[in-house]
């Protein structure tokens, strides 16, 4: 959309940018790559101000601590290029959480497909949902956010500590900097990058967050692929929760409380267009590290968490109305192209 | 599935009708039912009475919601809202209360006072976010959200975390005092419905608030003020909360900071089970008030039953869901148009 990219590598512009003059390449290259650029610079500032930020140690925290924001970071992607929203990825993964401590007894793998399982089932019935029952993506995974909360409330209403050796071993498992979690991480981001290059139900992903009449009409199997993008969501939600044992060697029913919305906030900060089409995972991915620095820098300044909450609240709204407002630039900058 | 059922010469059109309020056949086959699966101890009038009375703060958050929804809008921070009011007051109302909170950044602000700035504060942060939806174009959903965030954190901050036990003695008893045998709450709850329901239905406002939610350019280019009605909403919205969060504080004798969970869903649930559609411009308060009554008694029911409350939530999630593409399916099958 935006200067006619292809959105979903950036790399095959429409317009040559040769034909444009060296400050306007510039700027349209850096209206790709901002979050990037955001990203370096804050890096940076954090290592010019605190000199043990840009130590191994430090960026292997940074990101285990993104990890699972990243995770549902990637669910909420797929669904947001899609068009839609998923309210519940939280919630799903909380309920995930649960049901992995809970059949943890029956051996690790076991009880860790059950747990994804339970993830897609919930994505299932919300696809399905939204599909069949033309509810919109914001209810019915609303709806969804609740009955995941209360199934994963039902089952305990306390953190379920999980006695697995597996898991310790997990836990204490890493590959120089990366932890298991960040390289679960990484493994999903990999495969989901190549998906989106190279596959053909990809290309129709986009093609209904753009315009889900027009894909209709082209013959894009719409419904199938909405049902398989919340499947997928619900997934990497559940996948999320049997990360997050790893991580806290407990199954937590009141985990990821308003991470809904972090997963929103991050990707909408890495350049995603809220209302679907429009969106590159990598750079999304580079807006979930700025969002999670953010939160770090709170941490490490002594902020009380309740002040966080209404910082976050405010960066939120700041990164949405910003990318909207970049949008309606945009949008109009098209169409000043194309009369001239 | 043509638009023969316009032109039929009765003049009043069942099916739509029909349709557009099925939650009135449905709240009645509900009753009948309940009554039936616990022999008749649901129907009894001290579990009526009860069923009002916890209707009290939902309903009036459902008000709320429904005036937003009707402008195509949603309110995600009214049930935040309620709770930081139910906070002020209850804290910042409450000499004894200050002095249990260390950590709390609240002062002791008097009785009055405290309730004073509560209702301001909660019209405040509809203000904000109808400002945030019209002027900055920033998705009612998000802002909303982000509003429950940060009044959360406000919430939080006002105690330090811990709940309020001991507001003013004149909130329990004024939840404990009856009229007619019913509680005070009941009769906040009922006048606010029936006044805003009556308001809905004749005034020259609410011809513009349906008209702003149906068609917002349309109603611009006939000259309605659409950004105004629509910051009036969710302002109304918040306000709406504020007195919300009294009837909490009436009722329960208590609040915590983290206590509105579960409120939120519910008063969505309520208001799209009774119909009001999430398009904006279709909906009145008497099937959103049927809603909250269906919504409260189904919980009501699951109590008396013994179902867990935690389940209870999953099943509530499960109602919205088939609630709402029952209500497309009836809403679709006769207009045809």
């Amino acid at each position: 959309m935006s200067a006619g990219t292809d959105t979903r590598t950036g790399m095959r512009p429409a317009t040559p940018t040769s034909a444009l003059s060296g400050r306007g390449r510039w700027r349209v290259w850096l209206g790709h790559n901002d979050a990037f650029v955001i990203l370096v610079g804050f890096a940076l500032l954090a290592s010019v101000i605190s000199p043990a930020f840009l130590t191994p140690h430090n960026l292997g925290n940074l990101l285990t601590q993104s990890a699972l924001l990243g995770l549902l970071a990637i669910a909420q992607f797929l669904v947001v290029v899609s068009g839609g929203f998923d309210l519940s990825v939280a919630a799903v993964m909380a309920f995930s959480s649960l049901v992995f401590a809970h059949f943890i007894g029956l051996g690790f793998v076991p009880a860790a497909l059950l747990a994804i399982l339970a993830g897609g089932t919930c994505g299932l019935f919300s696809g399905l949902v939204i599909t069949k029952g033309r509810v919109q993506p914001l209810i019915a995974t609303l709806a969804m956010m609740g009955i995941a909360r209360g199934l994963a409330l039902s089952v305990s209403e306390k953190s379920i500590l999980v006695n697995d050796p597996t898991v310790a071993a997990l836990r204490g498992f890493s590959l120089g900097i990366l932890s298991t979690p960040t390289l679960v991480w990484f493994f999903v981001l990999t495969i989901a990058v190549a998906w989106l290059a190279l596959t053909r139900q990809a290309l129709h992903l986009y093609a209904i967050g753009g315009n889900e009449v027009t894909a209709r009409l082209a013959g894009v199997a719409v419904n199938r692929i909405k049902l398989g993008v919340y499947v997928a969501s619900g997934l990497l939600s559940g996948l999320t929760g049997v990360v997050m044992v790893m991580r806290s060697s407990s199954g937590v029913p009141l985990g990821g409380m308003g991470w809904e919305l972090d997963t929103i906030a991050s990707i909408v900060i890495g350049g995603v267009n809220l209302f679907g089409g429009e969106g590159r995972l990598m750079r999304a991915m580079a807006g979930v590290l700025i969002y999670q620095m953010i939160a770090n820098v709170m941490n490490l300044s002594g902020l009380d968490p309740f002040y966080q909450d209404i910082v976050r609240a405010g960066v939120i709204v700041a990164a949405v109305g910003l990318s909207i407002f970049r949008n309606r630039k945009a949008g109009r900058r098209v169409i000043q192209g194309r009369s001239a | 599935m043509t638009s023969n059922m316009a032109t039929a010469d009765s003049g009043i059109d069942w099916r739509k009708l029909l349709a557009e309020n099925a939650i009135i056949p449905a709240l009645l086959v509900f009753i009948v039912l309940a009554g039936i699966a616990t022999g008749g101890r649901f129907l009894s009038p001290s579990n009526l009475t009860i069923i009002l009375f916890q209707s009290s703060v939902l309903g009036v958050l459902v008000l709320g919601q429904t005036l937003v929804m009707l402008v195509a809008g949603i309110d995600l921070s009214i049930a935040a809202v309620a709770i930081l009011a139910a906070v002020i007051m209850g804290a910042g109302g409450s000499e004894r209360q200050i002095m249990m909170n260390f950590s709390g950044i609240l002062p002791y602000l008097g009785f009055l006072p405290a309730i004073l700035i509560a209702i301001a504060g909660a019209a405040l942060a509809g203000l904000i976010n109808g400002l945030v939806v019209v002027k900055l174009r920033i998705p009612a959903f998000i802002a909303t959200l982000a509003m429950s965030l940060a009044l959360s954190g406000l919430a939080m901050l006002a105690t330090g975390g811990s709940p309020v036990h001991y507001p003013d003695p004149f909130y329990e008893s004024f939840g404990q005092t009856k009229f007619l045998g019913l509680p005070m709450p009941i009769y906040m709850f009922l006048a606010l419905s029936l006044g805003l329901g009556l308001y809905l239905s004749r005034s020259k406002l609410s011809v513009q608030l349906y008209a702003t939610g149906g068609n917002p350019r349309a109603a611009a280019l006939s000259g309605i003020p659409v950004s105004r009605i629509t910051i009036l909403a969710y302002t109304a919205s918040g306000l709406l909360g504020g007195i919300a969060g009294f009837l909490f504080l009436a009722r329960t004798g208590s609040v915590a900071p983290h206590s509105g969970g579960n409120l939120l869903l519910e008063t969505i649930a309520a208001v799209v089970i009774g119909g009001v559609s999430l398009a904006g411009g279709k909906g009145n308060v008497l099937n959103a008030f049927a809603g909250t009554l269906l919504l409260v008694g189904l919980s009501n029911l699951m109590n008396i039953l013994l179902i867990s409350p935690h389940l209870q939530d999953a099943v509530s999630g499960i109602i919205i869901v088939v609630a709402i593409m029952a209500n497309t399916r009836l809403q679709d099958a006769p207009a045809g148009q």
